[in-house]
Formats: C-alpha cells, structure tokens, sequence
C-alpha cells in the first residue's frame, strides 16, 4: 500500500500545480480580453480619422486652393507628423494607406505614394529591416515594396536566401518588383527551392509590367539550381521566348522530372526542331510518359526525316498507346507508305486506353513483364489462366493491357481471379474495366468494390487461388 | 447651384472615405452607404443620378444590387460596378446584371472622372452642368 | 488470501489506469506545447500581406467543390447561394442530390432555373444518376447538380468526384458556410510546399449557431445561446483548433472534417474515391490517401489550416449529438479496424507509430476505459475495496487537467480569433470548461460506448446495402 499513499500526495501535487496553472491563464486571458476591447474601440474611432485625412491629404490641389486652404493643409500635415511619432498610430495609418494603395491606380496612387514618402513613412519602414524578429522584417519589406520605395532595393536585397522563409519569399517579391533588372539578380543568387505559389506570383508580378527589358531566360536553363531552371522556363514560357529552343535539350535530359516535362512543353510550344536529335536519343532510355512527350512533339513538328525514327518505334515499341501514336504520325508524316504492321500487339488489342488515370509517373523505366510475343499468346486464349497471375505484379498500362486480352478470350476460369482484381484493385478505371468484363460473363452481384488492401498480400492471395 | 447626387455603396471605409472626397471634389453630393441592405433602403425614396457601387458587399451582393434597382424599381440611372475581382466573369456577370460600366479595382481615378464625365456630361473642368435640372 | 488478491488486483487496475491517465496527460501536454508553436508562426505569417490577387486572376487553378445534399428542401437554395459567392475566379460547385425524398431537386430547379444536359459522363460504380442539370442563366455557369439515386455520403461525393474534371476538389457538408475567401486560402495551402506533394487541405470548423447569418455569409460570430452547443464549441476547439493543429505540425494529421476537405482530385481517383461502405468516410479517406502515398513512396504533405473558413450548425438537441458522435465512433472502429496492418507498423513512419496508435487508444478505448473504470469503481465500492484517498487524487488531478486544457484552448482562441470577447461570453465559457467534465463529457462517453456496443454486437445489420438517411448533423 505504501507506494500508494506516495503515490496519492504525487497526485494531489499534480492537481494543486494544474489548478494554479488554470488560474494563471484565467486572469490573463481575462486581462487580454479586456485589452482587446480598449483596442477595438480605440482603433474604430482612429481608422474614421484616419480615413478622413487621407481623403483631405490625397485630393488637395494646390493649384485652385486659396491661401487659407494652404495653411490649414500645411497645418494638417504637421499635425499629422506629431501623430504618427506614435508608433500605434503609425501603423494604423500605413495599414490603412496600404489597403488603399492596392485599390486604386493611376494619379491617385502615385499621390498615395507621394504622401507616404513626404511623411517619411518610409524611413520607419527601412529601420524595421534591421530587426531580428522576422515577422517584422518581412512586414516592412511588403510595405516598401507596396509603396514602390526603390531605394530600398539595396537593403532587401540582402534578405535573399534568406533562411526564415516569408522573409526569403517576400524579399523575392520585392526586388523583382522594384527594380527591373532585380529578376535577373534574382535568378542569378538564388539557391533556395521556389515554391509553385511563389513562381506564379513572380511571373504574375512581371507580366503585369507595361515595359519591361525582359533578360533572356535560357541562361538560367543550366542553373544547378533546380528551382531557378524551373522558374527560367516557365518565364521563358509566359513571356514567349522562343528564342530558347536551342537551350532546350539540356533541359529535357535533365534528371529532374518536373523539369523535363515543363522542357517538353516548351518544346512543343515553341517547335524546337533542335532538340529532335537528342529526343531520339534519349527515347528509349526513358519511360513510357515521357516516350508520349516526345512522340506528341514528333507529332505536332515531325517531318519526313523523322520517318525512318517514327518507324523504328513503330516496329520496336510495345505499349499500344505508343503504338497508335506512332502510327497516327506516320500516317501525318508520310501518308503513303506501305503500311506493313509487324508488331505483334496490334493484332491483339485494338481499344484506346480511356480513363486510364496518370497513376504511374514514377522515374523508372516502363515495366516489360508483358512482352509482344506473350501478349499474342494470351490473344489466341492459350494461357487464359496464367494472364491475371502476374496482373499485380505490373503497371497500370499493362493491367489495362491484360484485361483486354481476357475480354478478348472470354476464358471462363479468368472469373475468380477477376474477381480478385475487382475487389483489389484501387485504379477506377481499372476497376471499372475488370467489372465490366465480369458483366460480359453475366456476373452482377458485385457492387462494393471499394475496398483496398496492400499489394503484397493481394499477390500472396492471387498465387494461393491458384 | 443645384447639385446632383451620387450613390456610393462600399465597406472599406477608407476606400469609401477616399472616394467620396473626391467625388465632392467633382462638386456632386455624396450619399455613402456600407451595406446592399442600406443602399435598397434609400434607394426606395432616394433618387441618386448616379451609382457606384462595389460587387462584395455584405447582405446583398452589387449584383443583386444592381438587379434590383434595374428590375424592381425600373430606374435607368447610370451604374458604375467597382470590383476587385478583375476577371471576364465578373465584368459579363455585372453588364449582364445591368451595370453600365465595370472598373476593377485597382481603380484609376481618371477613368472613372472619364465615366462620370460621359454620363453626367460634366463640363471640362470637371463641374456638372446645373442648368439642365 | 482472498483479500490479498484484491488486493493485488486492485493495486494492478490502479497502477493501469495511473499509467494511462499520465500518458494521456502527456500527450496532452505534448500536444499543446506543439501547437503554441505552430500557431503562433502561424499567425505571424497570416499577419503579414493579404491573399494575394493572383488567385482571382486566369492563372489560379481550377476548383470543384461538390456539396451532396439529401433531405435539405428547408436550406438547399441559401445554402447554393451562399456557395455560388465566394471571392474566387475558377471554380464549380457540384450538389449531389441523394436521392432526397423531399422537394429538394424541384425548388433548386426552379430557383435556378436548370435545364438536364445532354449525356451523363462515363460513370463510376455506384448508384445510378438520373441526370446531370445546369442553369441556362450564364451567371450561373458554375452550377452543376447531379440527380441520383440514394448511396449516402459517400457515394455521392463520389458522383461529384467523377463528375469533376477539376484539378482540386472539395468535399463538405452543404449547410456549412464558407469564409468567401476560403478557396484562395485554400489553392495558397496546396502550392506552398516546394519539396512535398500537398495531397489534402482541411481547415478548422467553427460553430455557426447562433451567429448572425445573412446571405449565406457569416455576419457576426456570436457565442451559441444554447449550453449543449457551447460545450460542443469548447471541445470543437480543443480538438479542431488544439488537436489537429498538433497533429498537422509533425504531419501525422490523420482526419479531416467531412464538412471541409479538399483534395488533389487525381489522389483520390487513385485511392479509388469514398468508401461507401463507412459511416466515417471522412477519416477513412485520410488513411487510405495516407497509406497510398506512402506504400508508392512519394513525399507529401497534408495541409491544415486554422483560419475558420468553415462554419457549422451544430445539434443542439441531446438526441441529435449521441446519434451524432455514436456515428463517428463507429466510423472511427470500422477505419481503424480496416487499416490495422498500420499499428505500430515502422513502414507507416510517425502515421504508425504515432497517430494510428495515439487514435486506437484515446480516441477509441478511452471512452470504453472510463466507462467500465466507472463500474469497476462502483463495484470495489461495494465490495469495500476502494483506496479513497487515492481515488479522490486521481480524480481530482485529471479534473483540473481537463479544465486548464480547456481554459489554455479558450485563451488562443481569444489569441487568434478575437471573437467571444464580451465579458458574458468569457464567463460562459469558463463555465463550460469547469462543468464539461461533469456534464457533457458523460454523454460523448455514453455515446461512443453505445456506438462500440452497435458496432460489436450488431455488425450483420451494417452499412452493406446503404439504407442510410442523410448525413447532415442538424
């Protein structure tokens, strides 16, 4: 019993020091609420102020305005210098002359501008660029950029590769925005990842300028980092560049996948006949998506001297996908040639690959377990049951594969192991397709097939059924 | 002078404040108004020459705004649509309401002093006609 | 000898119940310490700079958002409104009639005019689908609604999903309010990550009860009038703000609320959409997405969001709440169970070790621990066994606990939202946190025991043939 009177008083300790807790956090809480009141009514009654001066200030015309209007407008700008050595004060302007600024245009903005610079707001602004707290360094940057202060580009740039991250992307955005040749500088000192939302603003950014000296991009194509690549070609993209074509076989070889893919739809963009020889090269080291990349390039710039490439896929290729776009290319590209179909899977199959999901974009090389010769077999209906027994073991693109083989022989013994890949398998379309066969064979009672369990097992069970 | 009278229905105070400054700049008479729900109100004895009004408003949306004035209350009074969302939608969706114009915000001024100009035949210097009250 | 094994039996059950009661404590204490953290960066961040006007420009991406309604002839047509105002350029709203057995389907389509299109889309397994309508009125272009037959929830979710040929979809409930600018948080959550996929975005629920509503908007947060309502309000956020704030800073974040979800749309054709054979489909999906990332090896992330850009009425009557939670921990068995080979599975990483066990033992045994701890203390009391003292202590530790817990949820709050600040909307709530323990907190336990005691005892009856009627919480 006795280590549970110790254990009791440890209890009763516990609870004393939680219930103390509780207190602390009640008067604070009570304190900070009461705060948040004063302040919510304070800041009401100012912001009207506020507002009203701004009005005043903004629309003053010096030009129709008699002396008397002079005075009390140089009188209410004193006024306003004493009140925004308040630092409360102060921000409550800024913020307000900033939610203003994003509102209007033309004049009225640059006068915005005008006033924030005369009242030396942004001098504030500056100062606050050397705190250590980030979050009001970051703020001070948006408020110089906002306001278009360009002399503080030399101080910002300095946050750069920044390792707080709001600071980093927030200084970003203001030496593109501030200065013209600050795109350049940026790309050139950037080794940080950039996030999507981040490339959109900056492209966002540039495009809403009216003139701009754009630099050209594809010196950037060949950055080590891969973030700048990224963004280089989707500027290159946004701004047209079509100049970039021949920098762009690089970028296609590139080992990075995202980067390969923007570089093929810059390919087809901008009809790069360079990167033809390096497109042929590489095509059968790579995958099967990337091989629809370049065949769709082929299709949309071939010609006739890629006849003799186009057939070699057409003859050595083994998805149907390929297959058929190869031949709809030969078809564009030499419409009269002697149509010899020798490969094998085009006998076999002859329906389009529809829903199929882009499941499979892994950086590998596309899975041959279904070669041409086999697969021609499973046509004739001499291995029906052997063709769903690796049916887990391969990519979506010959699942889709083996089940149009088994709705092509209509094997009876193919049911259960069916019924396998319906309950099993997690592609819809798949599913979709494997449940339709079964309604071929006059199957329907199966309606729940969403359930999903981890491939190994389904492997291990489709070799017990056996 | 006779003054003519302009509707201004938005919920950011500054922007509102800012506006109507220079509204009465343009010697007009400003009735400002926060919400859908007061700007229907007046409008059921307030007779403005002319509307600008934002499309996020609390209560009524300007869209709905605009639909009102036009289909219940039948007026033919000049709408201006103010928005800070600049996008195709936006603008058919405000013309197809029965706004006459559709400035996104950010708004230049001077193309809305052109618009005011064009529908309140304002003179050059920027002072409205009286004489044709 | 005989007491002598009491003895030692009810030394043991202490010793259990001491050991779990601190672990809990712990994780608690864990917890909490997690989220100030993310929070307060949090906060800064969301200080700083507005959404940016990107998102109501041509390069913000495309969205659906699919609201299934069944039963809502009362709310349907605000509901649309409401939906059909966000402030953001590219996206649909999808309603799922469920078969609704009221006049739903006929007043959305004389409010918005709806024509049936021609040819339904190649379809998912489910049930049927009667027809596809949109509004001839081209302001009202981004109104879809899908007519089919009843499937619950799920399916219906999943007539949106494959309806959909967006790139991001969103799942809620049809009667939540959205924050007009909850896409644009939204789209910014899914392309903040440079290094990881973000596959889900989920974002804190707050309760709409009470508040001032107009034109599907909300006006002003106002704290529920009703008492069942403000002790939801507590616990929602305790367990929404605290909780999955917690969860999503070390990213093992395994549910997000059915009424506001949104998802990468190809992830869950992937995953094979909802499970239409749960009742917490909702958690289910979170799992299944979980396990198909990591099983395929692809880094990602899900995003959650503490912005409240989801409001929600929630039941204000007893009856509605036990059916209300006696679901949910049902559908918390039925996911757990369906994704056991994740407990304490070092392949799953944190989800495995961390979360799933963390969910199987204090969100699913808890409850059944404290009840039959309930009658185990009745029955020592009987038998005259009990260690007072020592009782008295246990109970009075976990009490303060669970009130400071729930008083340090209201200060951040306050902290972040600024609203309840009146001083009768403070004292209502410290009240609620000094009485919960007592008052509420029984009936979450007794319906999640009653929802364990369904699940276990009458399985055969199950969800197989979905006979389910509405899923809305009012």
């Amino acid at each position: 019993m006795e280590q549970f009177t110790m254990g009791t008083e440890v209890l009763y300790g516990f609870a004393k020091v939680f219930g103390a807790t509780t207190l602390c956090y009640l008067v604070f809480v009570f304190l900070y609420r009461t705060r948040i009141v004063r302040r919510k009514k304070q800041s009401a009654a100012k912001k009207e102020e506020i507002s009203q001066w701004i009005g005043e200030l903004l629309f003053f015309d010096f030009g129709e305005a008699s002396n008397r209007e002079k005075e009390a407008y140089l009188l209410k700008k004193t006024q306003l210098r004493e009140w925004i050595a308040v630092k409360e004060n102060r921000e409550l302007l800024v913020a307000q002359m900033l939610r203003l600024r994003l509102d209007v245009a033309g004049e009225a903005k640059n006068t915005l501008i005008t006033l924030y610079k005369d009242l030396n707001l942004h001098l504030y602004a500056v100062q606050n660029l050397k705190s250590w707290r980030w979050e009001i360094v970051s703020a001070a940057i948006l408020e110089l950029t906002q306001m278009h202060m360009a002399e503080a580009y030399i101080p910002i740039r300095g946050f750069l590769n920044d390792k707080r991250k709001v600071v980093r992307e927030q200084a970003e955005i203001a030496i593109i925005s501030l200065k013209e040749e600050g795109i350049a500088h940026y790309l050139d000192t950037v080794k940080t990842e950039i996030s999507e939302w981040q490339q959109l603003k900056i492209i966002e950014i540039l495009k809403s300028r009216n003139q701009f000296n754009m630099p050209n991009f594809e010196k950037w194509f060949s950055a080590h980092n891969s973030g700048t690549i990224m963004l280089a070609l989707r500027l290159a993209e946004a701004f047209g560049q079509s100049g970039v074509s021949s920098h762009l076989s690089d970028v296609i070889v590139h080992k990075q996948k995202e980067i390969r893919e923007l570089g093929y739809s810059l390919v087809q963009k901008f009809g790069a006949e360079e990167v033809k020889p390096t497109m042929k090269l590489y095509y059968w080291k790579c995958s099967g998506d990337e091989r629809l990349n370049i065949l769709q390039a082929f299709y949309s710039m071939g010609n006739h001297e890629d006849v003799g490439f186009m057939e070699e896929v057409y003859h050595r290729e083994t998805s149907e996908t390929h297959l058929d776009l190869a031949n709809k290319i030969l078809d564009k590209l030499a419409p009269n040639r002697a149509k010899k179909d020798t490969n094998p899977i085009r006998e076999a199959h002859d329906r389009p690959f529809e829903g199929m999901s882009t499941e499979e974009k892994g950086d590998r090389p596309p899975i041959k377990l279904v070669q041409g010769d086999t697969m021609s077999k499973m046509g004739e209906g001499t291995h029906g049951l052997s063709i769903l027994n690796t049916y887990f073991d391969q990519d979506n693109f010959n699942r889709m594969l083996l089940l149009d083989a088994v709705s092509k022989t209509k094997d009876k013994e193919d049911i259960s192991l069916l019924r396998l890949v319906v309950a099993k398998e997690t592609n819809l379309a798949i599913k979709i397709k494997a449940l339709e066969i079964l309604r071929s064979f006059g199957i329907n009672e199966l309606e729940d097939v969403s359930k999903t369990v981890p491939l190994h097992d389904l492997i291990k069970e489709s070799r017990a059924t056996r | 002078m006779l003054y003519r009278t302009a509707m201004l229905v938005d919920d950011d105070l500054v922007f509102t404040t800012m506006l109507s400054r220079f509204l009465q700049q343009k010697k007009l008479r400003v009735h400002s108004l926060k919400d859908g729900r007061a700007a229907k109100s007046y409008l059921l004895d307030g007779r403005p020459d002319i509307v600008i009004c934002d499309v996020v408003l609390p209560y009524h949306s300007g869209f709905e705004l605009v639909k009102f004035i036009r289909k219940e209350l039948e007026l033919l009074v000049p709408i201006i649509m103010i928005s800070s969302i600049d996008s195709e939608n936006a603008l058919n969706k405000s013309l197809v309401a029965g706004a006459n114009v559709f400035l996104p915000k950010p708004l230049d001024l001077g193309v809305l002093s052109d618009q005011l100009a064009h529908f309140l035949k304002l003179e050059p210097s920027g002072n409205i006609l009286t004489n044709k009250m | 000898m005989y007491n002598n094994l009491y003895d030692i039996l009810n030394n043991y059950l202490n010793l259990v119940f001491l050991v779990f009661t601190l672990t809990l404590l712990l994780s608690f204490l864990v917890m909490a310490l997690i989220f100030t953290r993310v929070s307060f960066h949090h906060n800064k961040v969301s200080q700083i700079g507005s959404i940016s006007k990107v998102m109501n420009s041509n390069m913000a991406p495309s969205i659906s958002i699919i609201a299934p309604a069944y039963n809502e002839e009362a709310t349907i047509i605000e509901n649309i409104k409401s939906l059909l105002s966000l402030r953001y350029d590219n996206y649909e709203v999808i309603v799922v009639n469920d078969g609704s057995r009221d006049g739903t389907l006929d007043k959305i389509m004389t409010s918005f005019e709806l024509v049936k299109e021609e040819g339904i889309p190649a379809q998912f397994p489910g049930k049927r689908i009667r027809g596809i309508y949109k509004s001839e009125d081209k302001q009202l272009d981004r109104l879809v609604v899908i007519d089919k037959v009843n499937g619950g929830k799920s399916d219906a979710l999943n007539a949106g999903i494959n309806y959909s040929r967006n790139r991001f979809v969103g799942c809620i409930d049809v009667d939540c309010l959205l924050n007009p600018d909850a896409l644009s948080h939204v789209v910014r959550a899914f392309y903040q990550e440079p290094k990881k996929k973000v596959v889900a975005v989920g974002s804190v629920i707050r309760v709409a009860n009470s508040c001032k509503i107009s034109e599907g908007v909300v006006e002003q947060v106002r704290l529920p009038k009703n008492w069942l309502a403000k002790y939801q309000l507590l616990e929602y956020t305790r367990s929404f703000l605290l909780g999955r704030m917690a969860w999503g800073g070390i990213d093992g974040l395994l549910i997000i609320s059915g009424a506001f979800g949104f998802f990468e749309r190809e992830v869950l054709v992937e995953v094979g959409g909802y499970d239409t054979g749960t009742v917490g489909e909702d958690m289910e999906v979170i799992f299944k997405i979980r396990r198909h990332m990591t099983e395929k090896k692809i880094p990602y992330t899900l995003s959650y969001l503490p912005e409240p850009l989801c409001y929600t009425e929630v039941p204000e009557d007893a009856k509605i709440l036990i059916n209300q939670r006696d679901r949910w921990s049902r559908g918390n068995i039925e996911t757990l169970k369906k994704h056991k080979v994740m407990f304490f599975n070092p392949r799953y990483g944190r989800l495995g070790m961390l979360s799933y066990p963390y969910w199987f033992f204090y969100e699913w045994l808890a409850p059944l621990l404290e009840f039959f701890g309930l009658f185990t203390i009745l029955a020592f009391w009987y038998a005259g066994l009990i260690n007072w003292q020592f009782f008295v202590a246990l109970t009075l530790m976990v009490y303060m606990f669970a009130v400071m817990f729930s008083i340090y949820a209201i200060s951040w709050d306050l902290y972040t939202y600024r609203q309840y600040t009146s001083k009768r909307d403070f004292f209502s709530l410290v009240t609620c946190a000094l009485t919960e323990p007592f008052l509420f907190h029984p009936l979450v336990v007794y319906s999640a025991v009653r929802g364990n005691f369904k699940k276990i005892f009458k399985q055969k009856s199950g969800w197989g043939t979905i006979t389910r009627k509405g899923f809305s919480n009012s």
